[in-house]
């Protein structure tokens, strides 16, 4: 039984491993207020947040499944949450079925209380989507309930209520058995006896046959113990199998609970960011090769949600360009721009919305920030080092189109040594079709790239008027010597 | 049948062999953890005998090199660990025969290793067959076993055996209990009651994630109840419970002893090839050293592979060392900074000439060796507690019993020698004993801090630990002729982190 709301075709696991790169993106990033608005408080809203978010999808048919179910959920808000509500009420009750010795006779009646469970409400299920059906209509909802009501009629309702009235009295036994190591009896099994009155068909004939029997004196306590671990092997099987059916059964409601999560997490955002006024809009994703980004007000959602109001956002327009190179003003909007960039990526690649009010994108083949970490206060070989080290973990995972957001990458070193290493590893990151936008003060690093003229690289500029004030909007321009250090100075010691 | 050993091509050694104790110069080596771990991996098998008798012809070295590149092929390498994973299952079920009481219990463990041992030398032959293979070692297993197994022998006991074994799993019975009494039957068409429950429930079940929710303890014993049931099996079915009792009066003798001295020998490829697996998979390099009778001495990419176990443990990355020396160059002198790599790298020279006297694969990318006839190694000793006079002495004789027994086919490794007196005596001293070793034409490797020691003469060769002039605190562990040469900081962490430009073309997936 699927669910498959988050993917067409598989399932979303929300325990699936993350990549290494997942921790340093988030703080790059700054996600944090992104999945506390989604979350509100509930850790698992916040893991599959998280889970979602930062395992993009690559596949832009995958991206437009995903934004399709998310349309009907914001369009079904109510319903939504109350499924996510009954499924994980489904789950907690579970697990108050105590599990006892794991004997097989204490398996079969565990089994049998949690299949009640169960069966109540899968029935239940059914009533609250059959009654909302026709209103859906994204392909992941209208297949889901389509493959509810041809799994879950009638037949199987009633086949299900026999086996368990069977199972629940008690009655003699009868198995078979073969010879196993050492001749030792194997592979117990319940078998359904054949004069049973009522059951589920069975053959109502019966021969003749040799028949040996021994009884088991009533003071051979050790051969009670004996029978009655026969009789446990006996049921094994079956005790497993309804076992196994009910931990099925269960996965099915997890399964529910895991998908809804997200849609649930994703009307909550979408209700915050509506409450303090700020746009969102479904992006429009672009194959991988096609290297664009079009888009009008993009903002930072995750310094909107912290602010808790509308923020300055930019319209960008980078057509065909390998590499970004912004440099200009210190706090002049740079590392803002820069994680809305990250931030619309990921969102667009889990199939929300994004922050802008026009959007239109290149999905990435994976997202990796290098972020300069202003915390560090080792000493500058040391620091280096560690920037190197990071950086070398991402080349392992970079492939073409992939993007990877610098931050003032290498800024631990000197200028000359700093523009040096970073000209070799940009030229080779171009070369193997891997995106990068670069926030650098190098002004040899950006300047020599400029008077390359590389018909590649686009070059930004954190804006700054005449009357040296920053307008945190970033705009095309060629790097100039100095950063803005001055201003900040002249702002803060006046 | 001409096949005798797989370890010796002509045959078995002499059996004096035996009481060969551990040479010294073992554990000056870092040989012992290797050797040691290679036991105890398969501590069914003795074979550390093996271990302190090195090769001295080429074609025994060779012998072994090719049917360690047969083994070495990932079949060939699965199939003979198949091979002996069947024949140790085979002495756990005798072992279980042996402890069992109930004779119809005994006959069928029995039974069951037979069967399993001509299936396991079956298997073994079929799987020989798609593989090509180049040793005359591996060939001579295979065509011994190809006569073994179409002996018949051989075939009435797979025949009877796989027939008997049929016979008794197909037998299925029916055991109803009502109260305290058990009666045991034929089964007729009754329904398996757990496939009813599957069927109606199956459209929940992915194929992944079905935990096996129950646990029946169980073990080979029967208690008195199953004896009893078993005795009413074995009346529903009396002439076979007869035929198989008949089987194990019949056969008792069965093993062939050539196979059995097959499957414990393969050991020593077994279990030195599952030991390097893990470094090679770290990227480190492994070849099959070509033996030089010019006495040229050549390894690219070596270690000290103990060592680098270790660290592949710990996961930490192993610095490797190319060296070369030339007919004429005769004296290998170590110098460098403290805890540079220096005697780890002379180590790493004494490993992988004894390993490659072994017939074994050593590390490195290639290498061209010398036979060696007797292994010397000078090593500081910690047991010596005496004052340094003493120290000094006991020192020298060492060095003279050395000397005495050394030919120009020898190695000596020397591990700061004399260092326990003054530096003026100790370059003395050891001008004085290279003098020596000079004479004899020894090869030697001598690890020192006595940097004057490496303009002795035209046979002596300098190599020194790499400093980082940028970094010298950080240590390199890499040694080469000649001074290490300065580079820019950044870039040498550039090239540390392998992020230049080169590096990164290659290393970026496409």
């Amino acid at each position: 039984m699927n669910v498959h709301l988050m993917f067409k075709d598989r399932d979303f696991d929300p325990e699936a491993k993350l990549p290494d790169h997942t921790s340093v993106l988030i703080q790059d990033l700054a996600m944090e207020s992104l999945f506390a608005a989604m979350a509100d408080g509930d850790t698992f809203l916040r893991q599959v947040a998280e889970h979602a978010l930062l395992s993009p999808l690559m596949d832009v048919g995958e991206i437009l499944y995903r934004q399709m179910v998310l349309k009907d959920a914001l369009n079904h808000p109510s319903l939504i949450r109350e499924i996510y509500q009954m499924a994980l009420d489904t789950i907690q009750k579970e697990k108050q079925y105590y599990f006892g010795f794991r004997y097989p006779d204490a398996i079969l009646h565990r089994s049998l209380e949690v299949l009640r469970l169960f069966l109540d409400r899968l029935k239940l299920l059914m009533e609250m989507v059959q009654a909302h059906e026709s209103t859906f209509e994204s392909e992941g909802f209208i297949a889901m309930i389509a493959f509810l009501k041809k799994e879950l009629d009638e037949d199987f309702f009633e086949k299900s209520e026999v086996i368990w009235k069977d199972l629940n009295r008690n009655q003699e036994f009868l198995f078979s058995a073969t010879l196993g190591k050492g001749n030792k009896g194997v592979d117990y099994l319940l078998r359904q006896k054949i004069n049973q009155p009522k059951g589920l068909g069975g053959f109502l004939f019966s021969r003749k046959k040799v028949a040996y029997s021994f009884q088991i004196h009533e003071r051979d306590e050790s051969g009670a113990r004996a029978l009655s671990e026969m009789k446990n092997k006996g049921i094994e099987k079956v005790a497993s199998t309804l076992a196994n059916s009910v931990q099925h059964m269960l996965h099915f409601f997890i399964q529910l609970r895991n998908e809804l999560a997200f849609f649930v997490g994703a009307i909550r955002l979408h209700d915050q960011l509506r409450a303090i006024e700020s746009p969102v809009v479904f992006p429009v994703p672009l194959d991988a090769a096609t290297r664009q980004l079009d888009a009008t007000s993009l903002y930072d959602v995750c310094l909107s949600l912290s602010q808790g109001c509308m923020v300055v956002g930019n319209d960008v327009s980078l057509q065909g360009k390998a590499l970004v190179v912004i440099t200009g003003a210190n706090q002049g909007g740079k590392t803002t721009f820069l994680r809305s960039v990250g931030l619309s990526h990921l969102m667009m690649q889990s199939g929300l919305f994004v922050s802008a009010t026009s959007f239109c994108m290149n999905v990435a083949s994976g997202i990796y920030t290098h972020f300069t970490r202003q915390e560090d206060t080792t000493m500058k070989s040391g620091k280096l080092d560690e920037e190197m080290r990071r950086m070398s973990g991402i080349i392992d995972s970079l492939r073409v189109n992939s993007l990877l957001l610098c931050n003032e990458s290498f800024a631990s070193t000197n200028e000359r040594e700093g523009s040096e290493i970073a000209k070799q590893i940009m030229q080779a990151l171009v070369e193997k079709g891997v995106q990068v936008i670069f926030v650098t003060h190098f002004y040899e690093f950006a300047s020599d790239l400029y008077q390359s003229n590389h018909h590649n690289i686009l070059f930004l500029r954190a804006l700054r008027l005449d009357d040296g004030k920053r307008t945190y909007r970033i705009v095309k321009g060629r790097p100039l010597p100095t950063s803005y250090g001055e201003d900040i100075f002249r702002e803060v010691f006046g | 049948m001409e096949f005798f050993s797989i370890l010796f091509p002509r045959g078995s050694i002499d059996s004096s062999t035996e009481a060969v104790g551990e040479p010294d110069f073992f554990i000056d080596l870092n040989l012992n953890p290797i050797f040691s771990y290679l036991e105890t991996s398969r501590p069914q098998y003795a074979f550390s005998s093996i271990f302190r008798v090195p090769l001295q012809q080429d074609d025994d070295i060779l012998y072994r090199q090719t049917i360690f590149q047969d083994i070495e092929e990932t079949n060939v390498y699965q199939s003979i660990a198949r091979f002996s994973s069947s024949m140790m299952t085979v002495r756990d079920y005798f072992a279980m025969r042996d402890k069992l009481f109930y004779s119809s219990q005994k006959q069928r463990w029995f039974l069951d290793g037979v069967h399993l041992y001509c299936k396991g030398l079956k298997t073994l032959e079929t799987d020989l067959d798609q593989v090509h293979l180049n040793s005359s070692g591996m060939r001579a297993v295979k065509q011994y076993l190809s006569s073994y197994l179409s002996s018949e022998t051989f075939m009435a006991l797979q025949a009877i055996s796989t027939h008997l074994l049929e016979e008794l799993t197909n037998v299925t019975y029916a055991i109803s209990i009502k109260g305290s009494r058990i009666t045991v039957q034929h089964l007729q068409e009754e329904l398996d009651y757990g496939a009813l429950i599957e069927g109606i429930f199956s459209k929940f079940a992915k194929s992944t994630g079905s935990p096996a929710s129950s646990i029946t303890p169980d073990w080979p014993e029967m208690n008195h109840v199953e004896v009893q049931v078993l005795e009413l099996v074995t009346k529903l079915y009396p002439e076979l419970f007869m035929q198989m009792a008949d089987f194990y009066e019949q056969n008792q003798q069965f093993w062939d002893a050539t196979l059995l001295r097959f499957e414990h020998e393969v050991q020593f490829y077994m279990s030195y090839l599952e030991y390097i697996k893990g470094l090679k998979m770290m990227g480190l390099s492994f070849c099959y050293p070509q033996i030089s009778v010019a006495k040229v001495l050549e390894c690219e990419e070596g270690f000290d592979l103990a060592l680098a176990h270790q660290l592949q443990l710990d996961k930490i990355k192993v610095v490797t060392n190319d060296f070369t020396l030339h007919p004429d160059e005769r004296i290998l002198i170590v110098t460098g900074p403290n805890q540079g790599g220096k005697t780890t790298f002379a180590r790493s020279i004494g490993q992988i000439l004894y390993l490659a006297s072994l017939g074994m694969p050593v590390s490195g990318k290639y290498a061209i060796l010398p036979l060696v006839d007797k292994w010397f190694t000078h090593f500081p000793r910690a047991e010596d507690m005496s004052d340094n006079e003493g120290k000094l002495k006991d020192e020298l004789v060492r060095m003279r019993n050395i000397l005495s027994r050394a030919t120009p086919q020898s190695l000596i490794i020397m591990n700061e020698s004399f260092s326990s007196t003054t530096l003026q005596d100790a370059l003395w001293i050891n001008r004085q004993v290279l003098q020596r070793i000079s004479q004899i034409n020894v090869l030697c490797v001598c690890v020192t801090f006595i940097d004057e020691l490496t303009t002795l003469g035209p046979n002596v060769v300098s190599m020194a630990g790499v400093v980082d002039t940028n970094a010298p605190l950080v240590r390199t562990f890499q040694l080469q002729r000649g001074p290490a040469s300065g580079r820019s900081y950044a870039v040498t962490i550039a090239r540390n982190y392998r992020l230049t430009y080169e590096d990164l073309k290659e290393r970026i997936r496409e």
